[in-house]
This record gives structure tokens, C-alpha cells and sequence, in this order.
């Protein structure tokens, strides 16, 4: 499906990325105005944040998401729902938190002194059991309608926030371990969907560095331009004679390498301050949690941190939760403080969830397997309110107690903290209309600021 | 040589068994469980229909992980995730055990004393039952590949029986997962996440021997970077020259629980070690095998865990030559073997999957089970 059919039938009048649309015309000009005004007078340009459209937009664009992926399934007792001396506990105690009231795993000493920054659901219930169909729901946001492809969050994200002319990547998924069975399997699919291919991420493996966008040294940069200019000019006349969707996928391809051939230092960790790795470090969940942070700090907007699929610990899930819970813990404080301590948490949206929960019931691998029904997510940062443990279990976590929370209350939430309409309809040729988040689904004011 | 085994009793406990300790008499059984430590009295070896009730006698704040009898089995040790040590005197006669009776008559230790930050992960009672020795440590990322992260405190602690009193301490890379005294009480050996195995002298603190065999370690690469595995149980021969290693071979996938059922034999005397023998590789199924018990005849050991494919969870192996002479197949993870005293009897303690609740309970899910033992 060609985005460009999708405009011309649209509705979907999303952010200023796309063209054709009244309302962008209408910020573009403003902004274009604004700036020049802004030259001469701080008065004026402030004065165009009166205009709600243009406030609106530029506030929007500020805000950016950072995903920790906990692919596999992380165990909410040994995370954010411990049920000590119960016989679903396992074998870690739990610890009073910064809240009063509010306990945690002990494997969270850290992550317990900034619960008053982060928002925890402890009542996700959701369907699917197994790992790619959940994964699937988790981040898209709404189970599979072929033949339409829905965007995965990091997309509609890169798509209403980013700027597409940025030669930052707007949309990147950090993947030190590229396997992963069912993640693997998921990562072949369409994530951008119906947006495009433009909108699909950049994707940064297990090397700290990004491959194939160095310039050979050979080839001068005035010989660079050229080509460019050359294949530029090439690709428009071919464009206007055949136009087609692969023509402008393969011209958004191109347009994307020479942002990485400009954004390539953005990925050198090597270049960011030894202490910071030290912090993070040094397993690659780690590591590359430090890089999305540094990414957003530069002009990212929707960064995705997965690791393969280690949380999915049908065996040995106590021995796996001692190392994956400390590294996930010291890794969630550093990146929540110091994007506090810059000031910019309140523009970034951390969220820290896996596809679903494991079982109260310990299987006799020494394991915990798929279990939907009840689960925790953690969020921190812009568009929610902090301190709040949101909905319960019961009181051996088998099934939720208090305010059970769905994919699409869940996405609603996302979407309004980002300043993203929720209900926005795709109306595409040939297919019903669909929205955003299915249903009228609302957000949960409680977790919104 | 043709082992038989023939299940003759079944008893049940609320949860996982992680260890047990048997009376010389055989007339009581001490388990460490996931919920505490239990006290059994086994009915008579011809009574088949007999469901004796356990008695929790005493709680850890998480899970036990291994308990012994100590003072002539007057006294049971225990070791638990909360890395405390504690022993609390038995009563000279055991309670009747009845439906009644299913209370908890928890007994006050008369020791506590913390020996680790992290779990016990096991614990060994020297023969002469005046040393115990606990392994620990939390597997850390220590590398950007996840190897351990070299652990802040002594990893291997030997402890007087009777007061607790530190007698040594050794460190080894975490998680340290398994320690055994010699049949002599000189020698201590313990293994770890790594395929790490070293060897001291406990009278004099020495180390003897270390050497690393990668056979029981995973790296994930299917779906994780980090290690997994590792030697989950060691024994020294009756004649203390070799030492046994079990646990689970290379599985791709750290998740799977595939790895090949396997134990090694090691000259440990030998400079460098030298590996002797291994389980026979057409013998063996997959899953973890987390036991290793000598025979009192030491004609054969017993080598025992979790069934994930193949014939049998718990495998009787030739002394002579490592064939495989015996085996049963018993629908539970078996974390401990036990032969009795005149070697008649082989003791197999573990768990199953835990159940859903049922009417708001959890069903119990930790077994006990006696086989008669018939060679030929």
C-alpha cells in the first residue's frame, strides 16, 4: 500500500512529516515565519506558541521514547510484583521501596529508591501465550488483521514525533544479539506496516559500530556529493516517469544512508565518557541502553533496546533473574536519573516491558513459563505521573485483582503521554477504517500527568 | 553387574524438595524444602499403603537448600537462599505423624549465623560431621560477553559443626553450585557456574588442584548472551583419588534444558588433571542431573536429576568402567540421591511442577520416594 494513496483519501492529518496536508502546510508555514521572526524579535516568536496547532506540534516534537524490550517475558515476582511468603514468591525476598507501602523485588535495590519516578502496572492481562503472537500484540498494539499491517509503536512514534529530513535516525532498534528464535522470526516481519518503509527502523547490531556507511577514503567528499547529486537527480526523473512504490522506498533507502553516513558518530560508544560505560556496563543491555539515551539526546525519537530473548526462562528462571534483574535494575536507574538530572525526562518516555508475565507455578525445570493473565510494566518520564503503582494481583499473583489493564489501554496511555491523538482513524483504500487504538479505547487518567 | 530398582514407597511434602538427610537408623527423614525444613518418619519398608504427614520444624526466609544431621542425629544443619546456617536439636522421639498433625512445630535454632550475602547454594557435611562447608555467589555480569563478575566475598566457606566458627575460607568465580567432602574428610571439592573445580586441603587450607572443563556450561546464542549450566554436583570416589562431576551438557539454547545427561570422572591427583571417563554418550538422555551418590559398597554410584528426553532420570553407573548398569524413570526432577546405610535402599527426593491452586490452595508438589535396590 502506497502511503501516498493513504494521503490522498486522508484523514490521518498526523504530524508535520507528511506533506499534502492542510494542517502541515499550515505549521510550515508558521514555523517558517517564526523563525524569521525569531531573528528579530523573542516576543514574536513566543507569540507564535499562541497559535494551538503550532504549540502543539512543537511541543509534541520535543518528546521522544526509549524502549527497553525485555523480550522473552521477564517474571513480575522477581521484578515489580514480589508476593513474599507466598508460595508463588520463589526464592528472593522483596524490599520496602521509596513509596511507603509499595515493595519490590530485592534484586531492585536501586530501582526501589526511584519509585517515586517511575509508573508501575502490576495488572497487565492480556492474550496471547506465546511469544511471537504476544510479541506481535505488545508492539503493535492490537492483535493481527491481515491483509492490513498496523505499525509497530516505534513507527506510528518516528512517524508523529520525527522529523523524516533529520539525518539522525529517528527510529533505531539496538540488537546486540541478533538471534532469538520468536523475536527473530518477528524481526523479519513488516514493523513499519502501512506507514512505510521509511518509517521502519535502523537497526544496530552486536558491533559498536554501524555498518557499510563510511565513505571509502578513496572516494573525496566532493566525489561523494556528486554521485549523490547524480543518483538524486536519476532517481526523480526516474520517479516521475514510473512512480511507484518501490521507487520510493529504494529513493527513502538512499536518503537514509546518507543520514547515517552523517549520524555515524552518534553510534560510537567508544566516544562516550568512560564513567557513563562503566554505569552501564558492561553486558550489552547495558551498553546499549547508554546509546539510546545518547541517541535521543541527539535527535532520535524512538530508540528500542532488546538483548535477544534471555527473560523467557522456562529453566532455571531464579539462576537467570539473579543476573538479568541486577543488570536491568542498575541499568533503569542510571538512564531514569540521568535523563532527570539533564532535564530532559520530562520530553523522554521510558517504557520497560516484555511481552507478557510467567507462570506463579514453578515448572519442574527450575522454571516459570507464558503467562499473560497477569503481569507488570514499569514506565518513567514525559506525559506521566510518577510514583503511581497502578491496578494488583492477588495475593499469590494468579490472576489480576484491582484495575486489569489491556494492549490497547495500555497503547492509549503511551499515545496520550506522547501528546499522540489515540483515536486517529486510517482510512486506507479498500480496507474498513481503523484506528490507532481500537475500540475508543481511553487512557488511564490515573497514570497520566 | 545388573542393577534393578523397584519403587516401594511415595511421600509427599507442600513443596519442593531440595535436599534430604537420612537417621542411621532410618527411622526419619530431614528434607530441606522450598518452604523449610521437614521432619519424616518413614513407615516400615513392607508397608505400602502408609501416607506419613511431614512436619515443618523450621523455616529460612527463602528457600532451603540443603540440610544434615549432625551430634549422632540429634542435631539437623541447614543452609538456605538467605545464606544463613542454622541448626536446631531434634526431639528424641519423633511426633506420630497423623492427618493431625500437619501443623508446623517449628523448633527455635539454637545456631543462626549468616555465612553469605547471597544463597547457600549447597551445603556438605564433612564424615565425621565436625565441618560443614556452604558454596555461594550471585552470577553478575562481570563482561560485555556476561562472564561472572568476580565475587565481593569468599565464595567457599568451611564452618566448625558445632559453633559455626569460620575455618576457612576459599573463592572460586560465582556462582559456586556444588561441594563435597572426601570419604576421608581431608579433601573438599566444589564446581561452579563455569566448569570451574578446585580441590583443598581442609586441614591445612591448601589448594590441591583447579582445573576448568567446559563441558557443562552453555552460552546462549539462540536466544540469550549469558551462561548457564554449570556443575550442579560433586563426589570423590570411595577412594578419594578421582573426583565426579555432574551436571548438564552444552545446550544452544540456555533456555532448552537439552544439554546431554552427563557426569565426568577426574584425576584430580594428577598434575595437570586429567579427565578418565565420561558418561557413555548412547547411554544418556538430556536434562540436568543435579546428584551424585556412591553405593556403601562403592561398586556404583548414582547419578540423578531432571528427564528432558530419553529413558531415565536416574542412571547406576559401574565403578569399573562408567557403563550404565541401572536406571528409573521417575516423573519428578530429582534433586538428591541417597543410598541407606546397608545399601538396600536408594532414597530419590524432588519435585514435580508445582500445580495451579485448587480451591485456593496449592496441591503439594515435593516428593520423597524409597526403591529397593536388586543386583545381579
Amino acid at each position: 500500500m502506497k502511503r501516498s494513496e493513504s494521503h490522498q483519501n486522508s484523514a490521518p492529518c498526523q504530524s508535520g512529516s507528511q506533506v499534502g496536508c492542510a494542517d502541515h502546510q499550515l505549521h510550515r508555514r508558521l514555523f517558517l515565519q517564526g523563525s524569521m521572526a525569531g531573528a528579530a524579535s523573542v516576543a514574536s516568536f513566543q507569540s507564535l506558541f499562541s497559535v494551538p496547532a503550532f504549540a502543539e506540534t512543537v511541543q509534541r516534537r520535543g518528546k521522544r521514547c526509549i524502549l527497553l524490550w525485555l523480550c522473552g517475558a521477564p517474571s513480575q515476582f522477581e521484578t515489580w510484583d514480589p508476593k513474599p511468603g507466598r508460595p508463588s514468591s520463589g526464592p528472593f525476598p522483596s524490599m520496602a521501596s521509596c513509596i511507603p507501602g509499595v515493595h519490590v523485588s530485592s534484586l531492585m535495590p536501586k530501582c526501589a529508591t526511584i519509585m517515586d519516578k517511575l509508573t508501575v502496572v502490576r495488572s497487565m492481562s492480556t492474550e496471547p501465550g506465546e511469544h511471537f503472537q504476544a510479541i506481535d500484540m505488545l508492539t503493535r498494539g492490537e492483535g493481527p488483521r491481515p491483509p492490513f499491517t498496523r505499525p509497530i509503536l516505534g513507527s506510528v512514534i518516528a512517524q508523529q514525533l520525527g522529523q523524516l529530513d533529520s539525518p539522525v535516525p529517528q527510529f533505531v532498534l539496538l540488537d546486540p544479539c541478533p538471534e532469538g528464535n520468536e523475536f527473530r522470526s518477528f524481526k523479519a516481519a513488516n514493523w513499519a506496516g502501512w506507514l512505510g518503509a521509511e518509517y521502519g527502523p535502523v537497526r544496530f547490531g552486536g558491533e559498536y559500530r554501524l555498518d557499510n556507511v563510511i565513505r571509502p577514503e578513496e572516494l573525496s567528499e566532493l566525489e561523494h556529493a556528486d554521485r549523490e547529486a547524480l543518483r538524486s537527480f536519476l532517481s526523480r526523473k526516474f520517479m516521475n516517469d514510473h512512480r511507484t512504490a518501490a521507487v520510493e522506498s529504494y529513493n527513502a533507502v538512499f536518503e537514509r544512508v546518507n543520514g547515517l553516513m552523517q549520524a555515524a558518530p552518534l553510534f560510537d560508544l567508544a566516544a562516550l565518557p568512560q564513567r557513563d560505560r562503566e554505569r552501564y556496563g558492561p553486558g550489552t543491555f547495558g551498553m546499549h541502553s547508554l546509546l539510546a539515551r545518547h541517541l535521543v539526546e541527539n535527535g532520535s525519537t524512538f530508540v528500542m533496546v532488546a538483548n535477544g530473548m534471555p527473560w523467557d526462562c522456562h529453566v532455571f528462571n531464579h539462576e537467570t533473574h539473579q543476573m538479568l534483574v541486577p543488570e536491568l535494575d542498575r541499568v533503569i536507574f542510571h538512564l531514569i536519573s540521568d535523563l532527570e538530572q539533564s532535564g530532559q525526562l520530562d520530553d523522554t518516555l521510558v517504557l520497560m516491558m516484555g511481552e507478557f508475565g510467567r507462570t506463579p507455578f514453578l515448572n519442574d525445570a527450575r522454571g516459570r513459563d507464558h503467562y499473560p493473565q497477569a503481569w507488570s510494566m514499569a514506565m518513567a518520564g514525559g506525559g506521566l505521573r510518577p510514583g503511581v503503582v497502578y491496578g494488583a494481583t492477588d495475593e499469590d499473583g494468579v490472576a489480576v485483582s484491582d484495575k486489569p489493564v489491556n494492549q490497547r489501554q495500555l497503547f492509549a496511555t503511551i499515545f496520550a503521554a506522547l501528546g499522540i491523538d489515540p483515536h486517529e482513524t486510517y482510512d486506507l483504500p479498500g480496507f474498513p477504517t481503523f484506528h490507532r487504538v481500537e475500540q475508543d479505547t481511553a487512557p488511564i487518567a490515573e497514570l497520566l500527568a | 553387574m545388573k542393577i534393578e530398582l523397584e519403587k516401594t514407597g511415595r511421600y509427599s511434602f507442600p513443596m519442593g524438595i531440595q535436599d534430604i538427610a537420612l537417621t542411621a537408623d532410618e527411622q526419619r527423614v530431614y528434607a530441606a524444602c522450598l518452604d523449610g525444613v521437614y521432619e519424616l518418619s518413614l513407615p516400615a519398608r513392607d508397608d505400602h499403603e502408609a501416607k506419613p504427614v511431614p512436619e515443618c520444624i523450621g523455616q529460612h526466609a527463602s528457600y532451603v537448600s540443603s540440610v544434615a544431621l549432625l551430634e549422632q542425629d540429634a542435631e539437623v544443619a541447614s543452609t538456605g537462599f538467605d545464606g544463613q546456617l542454622q541448626i536446631r536439636a531434634l526431639r528424641s522421639k519423633p511426633a506420630e505423624s497423623t492427618a493431625a498433625s500437619e501443623s508446623a512445630k517449628l523448633v527455635a535454632p539454637r545456631l543462626d549465623r549468616n555465612l553469605h550475602s547471597f544463597w547457600s547454594w549447597q551445603m556438605a557435611c564433612s564424615p565425621d560431621r565436625r565441618r560443614l562447608a556452604s558454596v555461594t555467589g550471585q552470577y553478575l555480569t562481570g563482561a560485555e560477553d556476561y562472564s561472572p563478575l568476580e565475587s565481593s566475598e569468599p565464595t567457599i566457606r568451611v564452618v566448625d559443626a558445632h559453633s559455626g566458627e569460620t575455618q576457612h575460607e576459599f573463592t572460586m568465580l560465582p556462582s559456586v553450585q556444588c561441594v563435597a567432602f572426601d570419604p576421608t574428610g581431608q579433601y573438599l571439592a566444589a564446581g561452579n557456574l563455569m566448569g570451574d573445580l578446585a580441590v583443598w586441603d581442609v586441614t591445612s587450607g591448601e589448594c590441591l588442584a583447579e582445573w576448568r572443563t567446559p563441558s557443562f556450561t552453555s552460552w546462549g546464542i539462540i536466544k540469550s548472551h549469558c551462561y548457564i549450566g554449570g556443575i550442579f554436583a560433586v563426589a570423590f570416589a570411595p577412594d578419594s583419588q578421582s573426583l565426579y562431576a555432574a551436571g548438564m551438557g552444552d545446550m544452544r539454547d540456555p533456555m532448552a534444558g537439552n544439554g546431554k545427561q552427563l557426569w565426568q570422572r577426574f584425576a584430580w591427583q594428577k598434575s595437570p588433571v586429567e579427565k578418565l571417563q565420561e558418561t557413555v554418550s548412547d547411554q544418556a538422555g538430556e536434562g540436568l542431573m543435579e546428584t551424585l551418590a556412591w553405593h556403601p559398597s562403592g561398586e556404583y554410584f548414582a547419578m540423578a536429576g531432571r528427564l528432558r528426553g530419553g529413558n531415565w532420570n536416574t542412571g547406576i553407573f559401574s565403578q569399573e568402567d562408567g557403563q550404565l548398569v541401572g536406571q528409573a524413570k521417575t516423573g519428578m526432577r530429582i534433586t538428591t540421591a541417597l543410598f541407606s546405610p546397608a545399601g538396600d535402599v536408594l532414597y530419590l527426593a524432588g519435585m514435580q511442577g508445582q500445580p495451579g491452586r485448587k480451591d485456593g490452595k496449592f496441591p503439594n508438589f515435593g516428593y520423597l520416594e524409597r526403591y529397593q535396590i536388586k543386583q545381579s
